[in-house]
């Protein structure tokens, strides 16, 4: 178990330093130059070049390189051009909103996809069954984007119910603990849906489908034989043995949406990680990019590592790959 | 004579209801287009003869704007042709064979079952309708009407307009000598005209008042925000994203076959690199790799294809090493090494035919799932780029008259949906046809 | 049985939940004092500190806390800006106008108590014009008077007499004198204790003493900013709003939302379109026109970029397709703006003839008319140079190039990219082959610093002062804006002169035989003047909106009254 572990750290830690180095030159060598960004093209060309000498853009790009991998390793990622604060200040302020958006994102779909799936499976072959199926099987499909270009439009514009951006409301700051709560809980309804509801469409084939797996083994005929009762089955047997693959799914999603759900989070003006990344790379605001792909990389390295090894936990023959 | 009537009648009505409707659709297509059908197909025809004949000026008929249109023709030419084998073969038998006439709608082999199947039934027609976009939309998707007039028309609205003479000349001077090429000309001439397009006003222009230019323009899905019809976009759009996602998945599945059948076979060191390599790109996100490839190159059909291409091969390929891993372990395979087979020939003749279904499987869920990535990525504005339409630029640009003309991003959305749903159900029942059997 | 039960219940608890967050949106929810002005931008500020403050919002904030030494207003009637005292307040020309002696306000000081100087005006300007500070003000501070090596000796040029007398001292006089003295001032007690170089990271931003009507009381990146009436201020007063909020809301249609929802009160840079629809269907908001400072012109590439690029800028050449007057007419001629003004801008544009706006009613060249909308005129004029379809193939040509281009649209815009289409199609009829090709805004200034474009798609928002040199002039490495590449003698004598004039007046000629120039040569198309929009909600009493910004003079917002403000949740 222990060599496992190791083996996984080790191949986890290439993985990083490979998909960093790869990001710092594709970052480098685009087209497109930070100082323009915010800078008017018509200042004077000295205090352009100034700025780059305060950047360090003038050096050489391996140089640069060794100079911020010297500087991520005491655990300093720089100052970001942009926003002219520490780029770990900048993304500390940012992670927890992505946080927040993707647990209860990953809670919505797990306890939809769950529900759904039990419920296909018990009545199976039923209609009920084919229904959620096919249901699950169009939810899946459709694009996050219309999917909540769908919900904006019913729930946010239509008829007002929910509010269709940001966070908080205004002067959130001087709310009680509880109605601070109250009030990120409202916002949060429309975005998390907007991740969950697809999601939820494939967890819930994949859970059936494992469940029915499960199902056909021996040992469950024995449990039923042995008169176990209906939900002992399902809560001893069925879930632990089903879980396993939903799980390291789940797993792969969750280190994903911690790296911020793009497209959510621009639809619905959420102050997160993806939001973050994509000013970071049209502003080309190095070293923010690469803080957050570090950051990025290393919750989707730690997710995929955790699923391993709970599915290895679960399941031992995954072990001795 | 009744009776042939009534047992035809109740042949057809045998057929599955999926290929009786699609069939009766596409009659009733050709009827309304009939002159923009004929025309391409004898200027495919007549193309082919001069080819063949080696006449006169073959450049001067090969003209890029009429590619599309021999593509169309020759699509419409084979539905026409499969829709006539099944039928004909029908309504000639028929008579006789009643008991058989059932049988004649469900073969019994698999195969003609798989094809059966609603779902892939509906999968091939878009694919030809998007193939046979020129002649299926009744409007060029990147013409503008008079913006005063034309911009955001609801669905199923109308507009009388007076042709405006095209200020494009007429092309070329008559060839006079030969009946074939001078046919051809005409036939293009007409065809490439239909591309042109026009300045429509509503009223009446000063001397050009012929009313034989009269004409009610229909718009069956409304018109977007530049006047053009969104019926003929989506046509055109659905071909673009079926063309795009065809190629990428072509090029993710070679990428994938290539890394996956190396690392399955080789083992060792080679394929945990290999495998490194693959985790590598899963992590890194694309968006990162999309964003600096085209500001590095440009916007462009080929960037987009090839990036679709480079960030989806990466589930298939472990499948494939996978299952290549497994297969290495069976005796006729270590036999055919014995035998003195190199790898390749192994790959060739024993890996491949088994793997087929996985990967037949593979590609058609990856289908899917390219098409909604060029959809994402159209969305944020770094796809196929306006003009051009394309489903998700469509819905992305449909974004500000989402309240006020909500059909000019509902009917592109709903057609993507709908695409990928089919791409995903006929992946599925690929998936259990081949597991059934195995 | 009892699971059945069990997990309906948690069914239901969990749809309970769901409906008990779907509440209707109660403005009188929030803990907002009632009279307080909420305003929704766009995208967060860049920077708080004047010296590096590159975005509009951002200006304008800053102009909210450092006033300078004297307030500007645009007169409609005369279309210059009138100076009254701010921190000046009074100051007289002297020494053939070369030099003006400011008298500063001795009563006012910082919001940490501090009494505003002459030292801090010198400062400031010291900051401005330091090359390691690396402001992006620096221009603004060129024309001071510069010490006998030639570079900028601000301790010369900026002479303090006594803590309420000082000395600007000019080259040469110009009309912008006063434009240029009046920057935003900074604290200097605050500023001389932090090294120059890292000004530019530095964190002390956030927390400077305020000598205007506002200071920044709290600020959450990418969310929102709070201001706070600064009670202690004379310049010229505490603001009468106890609070001022901007919004960061980044999707232009979830600002339009909460407009109508009454959670913003004030929107600029409005759409026309739902400008309009707003005026029809909501009766609390009104619509604000901010003037015409803004237009949108097509840029053909008057040169030969791969010459230039091959060449460093050495060797010119015209450009193969634009490099002749005809044919850039004969693409205006080409192009219906007519039909885009009245399409997409309705009432709030107009069609643009060339760089110097109606505003300025002393310079602008009334007599002349846009070009017409003339198809039939351009294929004349592109077949006398020599276009024509010589291989059939529908897109003109000329000894072998056919006329074949792309045009290079920086991304983000709506109004842009449709306006591509809308020119794309255009073109197409007199057989003219463009591609449009959208461009990330770095990448695109890029391109367009470096020539590397044939056409592109930019526009400009114009200063209150006529500033044509780093647009129109013919040295193409001083003159960096200009995007055609155009160069004209004529043009550059014009230029030249203008920075010599004493009163703008006296230019008045000049400037109109310069619009002709334009006009004739059409360097660039120009497509429109765009009058922006801004959506204030009626309950903001007030206002001053119009070309000196949105928030310009925002001391004098206030709230009608407090029951009108109760019933602004009620919506």
């Amino acid at each position: 178990m222990i060599a496992f572990i190791q083996r996984r750290i080790f191949s986890a830690s290439l993985l990083l330093g490979g998909m960093l180095t790869l990001i710092f030159f594709a970052a480098h060598l685009t087209p497109g130059d930070p100082v323009n960004v915010f800078l008017s093209p018509n200042v004077p060309q000295n205090v352009a070049n100034e700025l780059r000498h305060q950047f360090g853009l003038d050096q050489n790009i391996v140089l640069q390189f060794g100079q911020w991998v010297r500087n991520a390793l005491t655990g300093n990622l720089g100052i970001s051009f942009a926003y002219r604060r520490p780029v770990l200040e900048v993304i500390a302020a940012v992670l927890p909103n992505t946080a927040v958006l993707a647990i209860t994102a990953i809670v919505f779909e797990l306890v939809l996809g769950l529900f759904f799936a039990a419920v296909a499976v018990r009545r199976h072959n039923s209609i009920v069954d084919t229904m959620i199926r096919n249901a699950a099987l169009v939810v899946s499909t459709q694009p996050t984007f219309w999917v909540g270009l769908l919900l904006l439009a019913m729930f946010s514009f239509a008829f007002g119910l929910l509010p269709s951006s940001q966070m908080h409301s205004l002067g959130a700051e001087s709310f009680s603990f509880g109605a601070n709560l109250f009030d990120v809980g409202k916002h949060l309804v429309l975005p998390a849906c907007t991740i969950a509801i697809p999601g939820s469409g494939a967890i819930c084939l994949y859970f059936r489908q494992s469940l029915l797996k499960v199902r056909r083994e021996e040992y469950m005929t024995y449990a039923h034989s042995v008169g176990l009762s209906n939900w002992a089955l399902f809560v001893y047997y069925e879930l632990p043995n089903a879980l396993p693959p939903v799980i390291s799914i789940l797993g792969l999603e969750i280190g994903t949406l911690l790296s911020g759900a793009i497209v959510t989070e621009t639809l619905f003006a959420w102050p997160g990680m993806g939001r973050l990344t994509v000013l970071a790379l049209s502003a080309r605001d190095y070293p923010l990019i690469m803080g957050c792909t570090l950051v990025s990389g290393v919750f989707v390295v730690v997710a995929n590592m955790i699923a391993d090894l709970l599915y290895g936990t679960v399941d031992p023959r995954v072990r001795m790959t | 004579m009744n009776k042939r009537f009534l047992s035809v009648w109740r042949v057809i009505g045998g057929q599955r209801p999926a290929s009786v409707v699609l069939a009766v659709v596409f009659i009733l297509f050709s009827l309304w287009r009939w002159k923009v059908i004929l025309m391409s197909c004898v200027s495919l025809l007549l193309v082919l003869l001069v080819f063949v004949g080696g006449g006169t000026n073959i450049s001067q008929c090969l003209r890029p704007g009429l590619f599309e249109y021999w593509l169309a023709a020759f699509v419409w030419m084979l539905m026409a042709f499969l829709f006539g084998k099944r039928y004909a073969k029908i309504l000639l038998g028929s008579g006789n064979n009643m008991s058989g006439g059932s049988g004649c709608s469900e073969p019994a082999n698999e195969e003609g079952a798989r094809f059966g199947h609603p779902a892939v039934l509906v999968l091939l027609s878009y694919v030809f309708v998007a193939m046979m976009a020129p002649l299926l939309a009744p409007h060029d998707p990147t013409a503008q009407g008079d913006l005063r007039t034309t911009r955001l028309l609801k669905p199923l609205e109308s507009r009388v307009t007076i042709g405006k003479t095209p200020l494009i000349e007429k092309d070329g001077p008559e060839m006079t000598s030969a009946f074939v090429p001078r046919m051809l000309e005409h036939v293009n001439g007409y065809l490439l005209q239909l591309k042109n397009p026009y300045a429509h006003h509503d009223a009446p222009m000063p001397g050009a008042l012929n009313e034989h230019d009269r004409r009610v323009e229909v718009f069956f899905l409304g018109t977007d925000d530049l006047g053009r019809d969104v019926f003929s976009r989506v046509i055109y759009g659905l071909r673009i994203s079926v063309l795009i996602g065809t190629l990428s998945v072509a090029c993710s599945i070679l990428i994938a076959s290539l890394v996956g059948f190396v690392a399955g076979i080789q083992g060792g060191w080679i394929d945990h690199v290999l495998m490194r390599i693959t985790d590598l790109f899963i992590a890194v996100p694309s968006l990162f790799l999309v964003i600096s490839l085209v500001a590095f190159f440009g916007n462009s059909t080929t960037l987009l294809v090839l990036v679709l291409g480079t960030t989806g091969w990466m589930g298939v390929a472990r499948i494939i090493r996978g299952e290549v891993a497994i297969l290495n372990e069976r005796e006729f395979i270590s036999a055919s090494r014995l035998l003195g087979r190199s790898s390749l020939q192994i790959v060739r003749d024993h890996m491949i035919p088994n793997l087929m279904p996985a990967i037949v499987v593979a590609m058609v869920l990856q289908l899917g799932n390219v098409i909604l990535a060029e959809a994402a990525l159209s969305f944020l504005g770094l796809g196929i780029q306006p003009p051009t339409p394309s489903l998700g630029n469509m819905i992305g640009e449909s974004l500000p008259y989402l309240r006020s003309a909500w059909w000019v991003g509902i009917f592109p959305g709903i057609i993507l949906s709908a695409l990928v749903v089919q791409a995903n159900l006929v992946g599925e029942r690929l998936q259990n046809t081949g597991r059934n059997r195995a | 049985m009892k699971i059945e039960v069990l997990r309906r219940m948690a069914l239901y608890f969990s749809l309970a939940i769901l409906v008990a967050s779907c509440s209707r949106q109660d403005g009188g929810q929030t803990a907002l004092p009632g009279r307080s002005v909420v305003v929704g931008i766009e995208g967060d500020v860049d920077s708080f500190n004047p010296l590096f403050a590159q975005d509009v919002t951002a200006g304008e904030i800053n102009d909210l806390f450092f006033p300078g030494l004297m307030c500007a207003r645009f007169d409609q009637k005369t279309g210059s800006l009138e100076y009254s005292p701010s921190l000046a307040k009074s100051w007289e020309f002297e020494n053939g106008n070369k030099d003006v002696r400011f008298h500063l306000r001795t009563d006012v000081s910082w919001s940490d108590g501090v009494p505003v100087t002459a030292k801090d005006v010198r400062l400031t300007y010291e900051l401005y014009g330091d090359t390691t500070v690396a402001s992006v003000r620096q221009p603004s501070v060129g024309e001071l008077r510069r010490s006998s090596s030639g570079s900028i000796d601000i301790g010369q040029a900026v002479e303090v007499l006594n803590d309420s007398t000082l000395f600007f001292h000019f080259d040469h006089p110009y009309p912008g004198q006063l434009f240029d003295a009046g920057l935003p001032i900074l604290p200097a007690h605050v500023f001389e204790k932090f090294p120059r170089s890292s000004l530019r990271e530095s964190s002390m931003t956030r927390h400077l003493p305020a000598s205007g009507s506002f200071y920044l009381k709290t600020w959450k990146p990418l969310e929102e900013i709070v201001l706070g009436s600064n009670s202690a201020s004379r310049l010229p007063r505490p603001a009468k709003l106890p609070q001022l909020v901007f919004r960061v809301i980044p999707d232009y249609h979830s600002r339009l939302a909460q407009l109508r929802t009454g959670e913003i009160d004030v929107l600029p840079y409005i759409n026309a379109e739902d400008a309009m629809e707003i005026m029809k269907s909501v009766s609390e908001i009104m619509i604000v026109p901010m003037g015409e400072r803004f237009y949108d012109a097509i840029n053909w590439n008057n040169i030969d970029p791969s010459e230039y690029a091959s060449s460093q800028g050495k060797h010119i050449l015209p450009h193969p397709l634009f490099g002749s007057s005809n044919v850039r007419r004969a693409l205006t001629l080409a192009i219906n703006r007519k039909e885009i003004v009245e399409s997409y801008l309705h009432s709030y544009g107009r069609e643009c003839v060339g760089p110097i706006s109606p505003i300025f009613q002393w310079a602008f060249n009334d007599t002349l008319t846009p070009h017409p909308f003339d198809p039939e005129g351009a294929m004349k004029l592109l077949a006398m140079e020599g276009w024509s379809d010589t291989d059939n193939d529908g897109i003109l040509d000329k000894a072998g190039r056919e006329f074949a281009f792309t045009l290079m649209v920086p991304a983000g815009n709506q109004l842009r990219s449709t306006i591509a289409a809308v020119v794309q199609h255009q073109l197409r009829t007199i057989k003219i082959d463009m591609k449009i090709e959208q461009v990330e805004r770095s990448v695109f200034w890029d391109k367009v610093i470096q020539k590397k474009f044939d056409a592109c798609i930019a526009g400009f928002s114009i200063p209150l002062q006529i500033q044509m040199d780093e647009l129109w002039g013919g040295d193409l490495e001083r003159s960096l804006m200009n995007i055609p590449s155009f160069r004209n003698k004529r043009v550059d004598e014009i230029l030249h002169g203008a920075k010599r004039i004493l009163r703008n007046s006296d230019y008045a000629g000049t400037w109109k035989e310069f619009q002709v120039i334009l006009h004739k040569e059409q360097p660039c198309t120009f497509l429109y003047w765009l009058n922006d929009l801004v959506a204030v909600n009626k309950r903001v009493k007030g206002a001053h909106v119009g070309l000196l910004g949105v928030t310009h003079r925002a001391e004098e917002w206030y709230v009608a009254d407090a029951a009108a403000s109760a019933s602004n949740g009620a919506r």
